[in-house]
């Protein structure tokens, strides 16, 4: 059963999605559904010996193309409607033990190039506003396939996050006349302790407002909306600076470390969204090597997030184990 | 980058991505700041990318395939 339940409470909308019950969780490494399928072996969700980077329609989707009747019915108070959207898993590699960290420059070059075409290709799509393109690693996110792999959601409204995002961007434009986040990146570059990276396109920072102790935002310098701005070299910048945030996380305790990846775009729906700013967003659930930052009672019942640690004093630790990108060839 | 789109089951798409066409790609050394480069920056590293958009030929899954 599927479908979208609105709370009037928040003024969001809830996927239920029963059957995600059963999706595949943790299956050992010779059974992984994402690894390429050998001959004779085990069938996957690949169906070929080999692959460079594959993209499909999740198995186990909350939203689908042509989503099922809703099982309830809705009222004024509680609309429901169908759970109408994509879901998509974009697989990285098929080498099974392997992270975008310890991928190659040039194979997350591949990636954002992936990603680009599949924001470009779902926002075709009449029913979706916002293309979402994220990423959870490790377990303790909640992850129930370890082979290197994100997933794309495609929805068919604004999600609440990047809709907060949005108005707070037009207000400051209507307030100042400049962009939010061009603002915010000025601000970190003049300071720069809290910066942990940076090339000609990009800056990965630790936001001043961090609500996770190792939270790096990753924005462009150039205001722009999408990864379907910008140019190749912008797009080989991107992936550089994702390279140096994802590494510079596993050295930072020797681990390869989890952690939430999201992308925020502008909408798919058609408006002038000239006033946001594409960036990268990442969210550590690790305080320490062997802490948790919980998402407790005031993170979860209020909203308010309470970060133990200084953004400062943690930009610092991460921009000491940030290494040089080195491409095959050279070249940034 | 080229695409290639089949269907697996339940009527799902998969689209393989392959780049087998670019070899060397990444490999020009930069020539300058802001100079154009070879590679991604092919169609000029000054210019909005833009991938081709190629027709995507749809198999079918093979028969009595199975999915986990």
């Amino acid at each position: 059963m599927s479908e979208l339940r609105w709370n009037p409470l928040l003024c969001e909308w809830v996927a239920t999605a029963t059957h995600r019950q059963d999706r595949t969780f943790l299956p050992p490494a010779d059974f992984c559904p994402l690894c390429p399928t050998a001959p004779g072996g085990f069938p996957t969700e690949i169906p070929e010996p080999t692959y460079d980077i594959v993209a499909f329609e999740n198995r186990f989707p909350s939203l689908q193309r042509n989503p099922p009747q809703p099982a309830v019915e809705g009222d004024d108070l509680h609309p429901v409607e169908p759970a109408r959207g994509v879901c998509e898993v974009v697989v990285y590699t098929p080498n099974h033990s392997s992270t975008l960290a310890r991928e190659p420059v040039e194979q997350i070059h591949k990636l954002v190039r992936v990603w680009a075409d599949r924001f470009r290709a779902l926002s075709e799509h009449d029913f979706v506003k916002y293309v979402f393109i994220f990423e959870n690693k490790g377990e303790a996110i909640g992850v129930t396939l370890h082979h290197p792999h994100g997933q794309i959601y495609a929805y068919p409204f604004v999600p609440p996050l990047v809709a907060r995002e949005l108005d707070q961007s037009l207000a400051h434009r209507e307030r100042t006349g400049r962009c939010l986040v061009c603002d915010i990146v000025e601000g970190e570059r003049r300071d720069g302790r809290r910066v942990v990276a940076e090339n000609e396109s990009f800056v990965a920072y630790v936001p001043f407002f961090a609500r996770y102790p190792y939270e790096v935002h990753v924005s462009s310098t150039r205001h722009l909306q999408s990864l379907t701005d910008m140019t190749g070299g912008e797009q080989r910048d991107l992936a550089s600076a994702i390279k140096q945030t994802t590494a510079a996380y596993d050295k930072l305790f020797d681990l390869s470390f989890p952690y939430m990846m999201v992308l925020h775009q502008r909408p798919s729906d058609g408006g002038d969204y000239s006033h946001y700013h594409f960036h990268v967003e990442f969210y550590p659930p690790l305080r320490a090597a062997t802490k948790l930052k919980y998402l407790a009672g005031s993170e979860t019942g209020a909203g308010m997030f309470i970060n133990d640690t200084l953004a400062e004093e943690k930009a610092g630790e991460l921009r000491s184990r940030v290494e040089p990108v080195v491409w095959a060839g050279g070249g940034r | 980058m080229r695409r290639r789109q089949i269907t697996i089951d339940g009527g799902r798409y998969l689209i393989f991505y392959s780049f087998e066409d670019e070899q060397g790609l990444d490999a020009a050394p930069s020539t300058g700041a802001t100079a154009t480069r070879a590679g991604a920056g092919a169609a000029g590293d000054d210019q909005p990318a833009r991938e081709p958009a190629l027709p995507q030929a749809v198999e079918p899954a093979a028969e009595g395939e199975r999915r986990v």
